[in-house]
């Protein structure tokens, strides 16, 4: 079943139904909440869903707690670093919203011996997860899993550096070594990479 | 049919033609045209985006709305008392389409909604409404249903439905309504001048 809906429209009963995405709930039916295709699902736990799917092109991306972002990092201080969130998930943002990866989100393990600066420096490009809302003025991120943590950074010298090991990047013409938290980016399957802590 | 004596020979109830399209503007998240008889309203969307700092933190997201009138959209709102009347409509539309959009799926957030009266030819609060809701959808937030408005105006007694801009100044009172036709559910009732029995 796939037809065209409008905010408002009826789509289906919630006795036979669950809300997906695109939807609400509301006096015992379904309807959709934006305009797109309403589609029959099963999720993941075997339930009847019935959701709206946008087109592609307007999707919102606004950060979510869990959300896996992408981010500059704008400013480093002693205890924290500012970053401007430029991509949710697989969706660029329309505006930037500010984030901020406090010194014991960065790491898993010795959080206590965090030196921010050897962590990320301002215009590394950070892969982050969203931990929570935050304050007014930002979204609190974490980089504390292997897969989070600088994907893309400059040199001093202003060449885009190559990742080694888990804590240094390299520069490629000057060869000198830059400490930064980097991002493993493990192919699949290849259980012989060292996981970093 | 009984002579109701309106100078474009439409029944009290009847609407003047409407036209409309979304997805003109190339920048706004959403936008859509209207064209109730001479009336012609344009509305764009940008959003969502990070709210304001001094705003403060909200679980549930914002509607920021602004009504502007094109210096050539003439009628009764002269320069001098134009930008009351903004000021007024712009406070009307966002109690029309604040319950309308699903706010608390976007926490910490604000959408902007722009809307120019381009030629004022009778029912422009009407028109922006009905025009900003379809805004709205084209820019895919989610909502809880589209919120069409239309203006009732009494003159010498005699209730005409969508009036034109020579009928809107000989009113002696004029309602303009916006609803949720999915649950009935009225988001805007303006009552202005003289109604007795």
């Amino acid at each position: 079943m796939s037809t065209l809906v409008c905010p408002g429209d009826r789509i289906g009963s919630a006795d036979v139904y669950r809300a997906g995405s695109g939807t609400y709930e509301r006096h015992g039916g379904i309807f959709a909440a934006c305009c797109g295709q309403a589609q029959d699902a099963t999720s993941s736990s075997g339930e009847r869903l019935l959701q709206v799917t946008a087109p592609q092109d307007i999707k919102s991306a606004i950060p979510k707690p869990g959300a896996v972002v992408t981010v500059k990092v704008t400013r480093v201080q002693q205890t924290s670093a500012s970053c401007k969130v430029l991509v949710v998930g697989s969706t660029a943002v329309s505006k930037e919203f500010s984030g901020i990866i406090r010194l014991q989100d960065v790491r898993s393990t010795e959080i206590d011996k965090v030196v921010l600066h050897h962590c990320f420096r301002p215009g590394d490009i950070v892969r982050a997860e969203v931990l929570s809302l935050g304050d007014a003025r930002s979204y609190y991120l974490t980089t504390a899993k292997n897969e989070l943590g600088v994907v893309y950074a400059k040199s001093s010298a202003g060449v885009p550096m190559v990742a080694v090991g888990w804590e240094a990047m390299q520069c490629p013409m000057t060869r000198v070594l830059e400490p930064r938290k980097v991002a493993a980016t493990q192919p699949e399957g290849n259980p012989s990479a060292s996981p970093a802590p | 049919m009984a002579e109701t004596g309106r100078r474009d020979g439409r029944g009290c109830e009847e609407f003047r033609s409407i036209f409309m399209q979304t997805g003109l503007l190339k920048h706004a998240k959403g936008s859509s045209y209207l064209e109730l008889g001479a009336t012609k309203v344009m509305v764009g969307v940008f959003g969502p985006r990070q709210s304001d700092r001094k705003l403060g933190f909200s679980d549930s997201g914002r509607l920021q709305c602004e009504v502007r009138f094109a210096s050539f959209a003439g009628g009764s709102a002269t320069q001098t008392h134009q930008s009351a009347a903004e000021r007024n409509m712009s406070a009307a539309l966002t109690q029309a389409l604040a319950p309308s959009v699903l706010l608390d799926r976007l926490p910490k957030t604000v959408v902007d909604v722009y809307a120019m009266v381009l030629e004022s030819g009778g029912g422009e609060l009407a028109a922006c409404i009905t025009a900003a809701s379809a805004a709205l959808a084209s820019a895919g937030l989610e909502l809880l249903d589209l919120a069409p408005a239309c203006q009732v105006v009494r003159v010498d007694g005699q209730l005409l439905l969508d009036p034109t801009l020579a009928e809107a100044d000989q009113a002696n009172g004029s309602v303009v309504l916006a609803a949720l036709p999915a649950t009935n559910e009225v988001t805007l009732m303006s009552v202005t001048g003289t109604w007795s029995a």
